[in-house]
């Protein structure tokens, strides 16, 4: 026997032959001239440069993750193999799909198997059971031949013992870090033009250069504006004898009064603006900047830990900033006719992508989107004014879907309706129905040539249905509450979102009140919960492909229908059912993990979901629009980064959690002693 | 039957003046190799070498890559990979194929030493390589003019484990003529959807066959081949067929 063995190598028959077939190939494709020298004592381990790419290991040190490497084996199963059995198997090592793919199923007790996942390439297999020691809590079987780097469970545990973050990886769903690490990798998809100074996310602080320049109450006009003729300021505090700051006077403010003939004589305080308007110096200087645009000011006092330690301007900010927001705004509300107008609006792509490269996250720009388009409303409506005159009766526009949310997006269309005052004089009321029909139409128009297209299903103030008055609304949302076919709950969910765009915003006020009471109807509630209820989230990703519930493979995802819907439809429910006033999406979760109705962990994941699925959408759209094409709210999965991927296959994974919690509450019913 | 095997070994030993320490170690090593044991129980050695020129009279081996097997599992931390500073850096032909430089292979240690560490380090592996009869011409050649006798570990050839793969399962190749397809190692990998390693150095090679290895012993006769015994049996040709 030894003997056959020891022959085996050994015989020389169709030497040739077998030299040709094996080496002519390598023979002609050994040409290239671009290789490096070849010493096999630097060949890169293909077992750490693979680890490299797979998260959460790529965070890791070369030292450890060579460490790593080491204890790292290469497996092969053919296709059809069990590799984890439900309830038998213990794993001893952590498998991770080099090439291949498996099923992730469960067996249910009726025999019957229940498809949980696919996981290709990159994809874990074991964790848990590798973990915990204990035997797999469902089956796992290779669906191609399939080649796995495994980890050896000693190797494994004690990494994640000394690496909490990665450990962070495995055991949540969602790690802050990562997320952090998506947007961060969002953001510098477009290398050129990036600076990566993440200017807006940095504090205020930071960007005040020069300590406060200051000066008591009482001096004379004249004496502050030549210290800040001397300092070269902007702006001047003024302290009160106890020296704390008490308002601040502004070029603007001395200008002012040069017109009214103010004499420069006069004590600086009468030209003052109080309060002051201050930020701590730990904000971002996008904070500052969107406090600045919403209250039309452009200076604020910086403070640290409450004194006051400087002053800083929209003018400090946009200098070290280049494409201005700020500029865009003020030249928004300079507009004095709609070309311009126009012009502007086009702008807004522009302005979106300065932030999202300087460190704006998703929350940030949808503020910044919604500003702008607040503004340029006003404007249109202002210009509006000036052509028809004065309303007859007092009246609020009103922002519905996501501008009502704040979380206007660049493929966002209109969503708007108006509301007016009570009336009981016909002619009065004939005559605001000949108003509002003229101006409605005529804005619908401006708004969507400023880049907000109509509405498809006609949710917009032009449609004389959604232009009422208090009464009128309070009674066609009594209706909608009532009402009993789910296409059209669903096709005015979005209404129930609304807030004052620009006018008598106390009737948008008025009429959330007596929303609120009557969309907590039970039944009603059921009903608006449907279309999240039977949102099927994608199952997974294999290869490049979403892999659905029935295990066919598409390769496009609707972003919105599938994802971020479903998180808006999932708040506003529960909204509606707890009375949060709140409208925006991250709001209302926020503010319903506070009230304890929402497990914190699940507002918690739900929150960071949403934040990264907007963020996603939006640095898409900008792409699309950069490239001359129209934003809209497909991606291609297979131009998705692993850490993309990754983070979207836990979004769906929370989505299921999200449908099955919110299944639970609507069985409760109304809370006992939650009565108006 | 090791019984016998180590009588003789230890007969050999007693012959210090004959057999090199080395190879006597190597003798050693090989003599327990038990064919009936499952596969999983064996090491195996996956090698691969580079050579000035393909003629087993004139070439010189200019690099040695080895990777091992245990528990039919390819242990990547576990390889061996060394240039070899050849006798007559004029003659090194094939110095633009392997893209081997001068400088690189003059700082290389000589052969003798790069065998001899090689040698051990395989112990009483057994030998993988594709169509691993002309490495094991070269390493034998060597072993018998340094250390005076060839190694006594078994090999196996993936290549041949290939062809009675793929002639044992025609259909996959209906319409295809199997005389007509390559049996080079980039070709099989390609063909059965092997992860790749583009780069074409011993080490890199010898990884590349160490796959091709795993995924013929766990497809060849549908996943039933145990022992080492079966597949022994399992890359002969089939008679009649060729």
């Amino acid at each position: 026997m030894e003997k056959a063995l020891s022959t085996l190598g050994r015989t020389n028959e169709n030497k040739f032959f077998f030299f040709l077939a094996t080496y002519g190939l390598a023979l002609a494709t050994q040409g290239d001239p671009m290789a490096r020298l070849n010493d096999p004592s630097v060949q890169p381990d293909f077992v750490q440069a693979y680890l490299k790419g797979v998260l959460p290991f790529s965070e890791l040190d070369p030292e450890t993750l060579a460490g790593l490497a080491a204890h790292c084996r290469v497996d092969f199963r053919p296709k059809g193999e069990l590799i984890m059995d439900q309830g038998k198997t213990v794993l001893d090592a952590v498998h991770l799909v080099q090439k291949g793919g498996v099923r992730v199923f469960f067996r249910e007790p009726d025999g019957t198997t229940t498809l949980l996942d696919y996981r290709g390439e990159k994809g874990f297999v074991g964790v848990a059971s590798v973990f915990q020691g204990t035997p797999a809590e469902f089956s796992v079987e290779t669906v191609e031949d399939t080649f796995f780097i495994t980890i050896a469970r000693e190797a494994f545990v004690a990494l994640v013992a000394a690496r909490p973050e990665a450990a962070g990886f495995f055991l949540r769903g969602f790690s802050e870090n990562y997320l952090a690490k998506v947007f961060e990798e969002l953001r510098f998809r477009r290398e050129a033009g990036s600076r990566g100074g993440a200017l807006y996310a940095r504090p205020v602080g930071q960007t005040v250069r020069r300590s406060v320049v200051d000066t008591p109450m009482g001096v004379s006009l004249r004496r502050a504006a030549r210290i800040m003729e001397e300092e070269r300021v902007g702006s001047i505090l003024i302290r009160d004898a106890s020296g704390a700051a008490m308002g601040v006077v502004t070029d603007r403010d001395l200008r002012r009064a040069v017109a009214l003939g103010v004499s420069v004589d006069a004590p600086v305080e009468t030209m003052m603006s109080v309060p002051v308007e201050s930020i701590e110096g730990s904000e971002s200087n996008f904070e500052a900047l969107a406090r600045m645009m919403s209250r039309g000011i452009h200076h604020l006092a910086v403070t640290d830990q409450g004194r006051v330690s400087g002053v800083i301007s929209s003018h400090d900010i946009l200098l070290e900033q280049g494409v201005s927001p700020m500029t865009l705004y003020r030249r928004i509300l300079d507009a004095r006719e709609f070309d311009a107008l126009y012009s502007l609006s086009g702008k807004l792509p522009l302005v979106v992508r300065a932030l999202l490269d300087e460190g704006a996250t998703s929350r940030d720009l949808n503020r910044l989107l919604t500003i702008m388009s607040d503004a340029i409303l006003r404007k249109v409506l202002e210009l509006l004014h000036r052509a028809y005159g004065p309303t007859p009766v007092p009246y609020c526009w009103l922002v519905l879907g996501g501008e009502g949310r704040g979380e206007r997006n660049l493929a966002s269309d209109q969503d708007n309706a108006l509301i007016f005052e009570d009336r009981e004089d016909e002619i009065i009321l004939r005559a605001a129905d000949i108003f509002f029909t003229a101006l409605t139409k005529k804005a619908v128009e401006h708004l969507a040539r400023c880049g907000l297209p109509r509405c498809p299903g006609g949710l917009m103030a032009d449609n004389p249905a959604l232009r009422l008055s208090l009464a009128g609304w309070t009674g066609r949302f009594a209706a909608l509450t009532a009402e009993h076919r789910p296409e059209e709950v669903a096709r005015h969910a979005a209404c129930f979102d609304f807030r004052a765009g620009h006018g008598q915003a106390s009737l948008a006020l008025a009429l959330r009140e007596r929303v609120t009471a009557l969309a907590r109807d039970r039944d009603f509630l059921a009903r608006l919960a449907e279309p999240c209820l039977e949102a099927d989230a994608p199952l997974s990703f294999f290869r490049n492909f979403l892999v659905e519930q029935d295990g066919a493979h598409q390769n496009a995802l609707d972003l919105k229908r599938r994802g971020i819907a479903v998180f808006v439809d999932f708040a506003r429910v529960l909204a509606l059912k707890h009375t949060v006033p709140e409208t925006g999406t991250l709001p209302r979760l926020t503010r319903l993990a506070e009230m304890g109705v929402l497990p914190v962990d699940l507002a918690r994941e739900a929150r960071d979901s949403f934040a990264f699925l907007t963020q996603l959408r939006l640095s898409r759209q900008l792409a699309r629009s950069e490239a001359g094409q129209a934003p809209d709210h497909f991606i291609d999965p297979a131009a998705l980064t692993d850490l993309e991927r990754r983070m979207l296959k836990d979004s769906f994974g929370l989505v299921r959690r999200m449908q099955d919690f919110l299944k639970m509450v609507l069985k409760e019913g109304p809370r006992p002693g939650a009565g108006e | 039957m090791p019984g016998l095997i180590s009588r003789l070994a230890r007969l050999f030993a007693g012959k210090p003046a004959e057999v090199h320490a080395l190879m006597a170690r190597n003798q050693e090593a090989c003599a327990g190799l038990n064919q009936a044991l499952p596969l999983a129980g064996h090491s195996f050695v996956v090698l691969d070498t580079e050579l000035s020129d393909m003629d087993v009279k004139t070439g010189e081996i200019l690099s040695i890559g080895a990777v091992r097997i245990e528990g039919l599992t390819i242990r990547p931390a576990a390889s061996f990979s060394s240039l070899v500073r050849p006798t007559d850096m004029a003659a090194t032909g094939s110095t633009l194929i392997h893209r081997l430089t001068p400088e690189s292979l003059e700082s290389a240690p000589a052969l003798d030493e790069v065998l001899a560490a090689f040698i051990d380090w395989c112990g009483g592996a057994v030998l993988v390589g594709h169509y691993i009869d002309l490495d094991m011409g070269f390493l034998n050649r060597e072993a018998r003019r340094l250390f005076g006798q060839g190694l006594a570990n078994p090999c196996i050839d993936t290549l041949r484990m290939a062809q009675a793969y793929e002639e044992r399962r025609p259909n996959a190749y209906l319409g295809a003529h199997l005389d007509t397809l390559s049996y080079s190692l980039s070709s099989l990998s390609l063909r059965h959807g092997l992860p790749d390693f583009p780069r074409h150095d011993a080490l890199a090679d010898a990884l590349q066959t160490a796959y091709l290895f795993l995924f013929l012993v766990k497809k060849m006769r549908g996943g039933r081949i145990v022992t080492l015994k079966d597949l022994w049996n399992a890359q002969r040709p089939r008679v009649g067929l060729g």
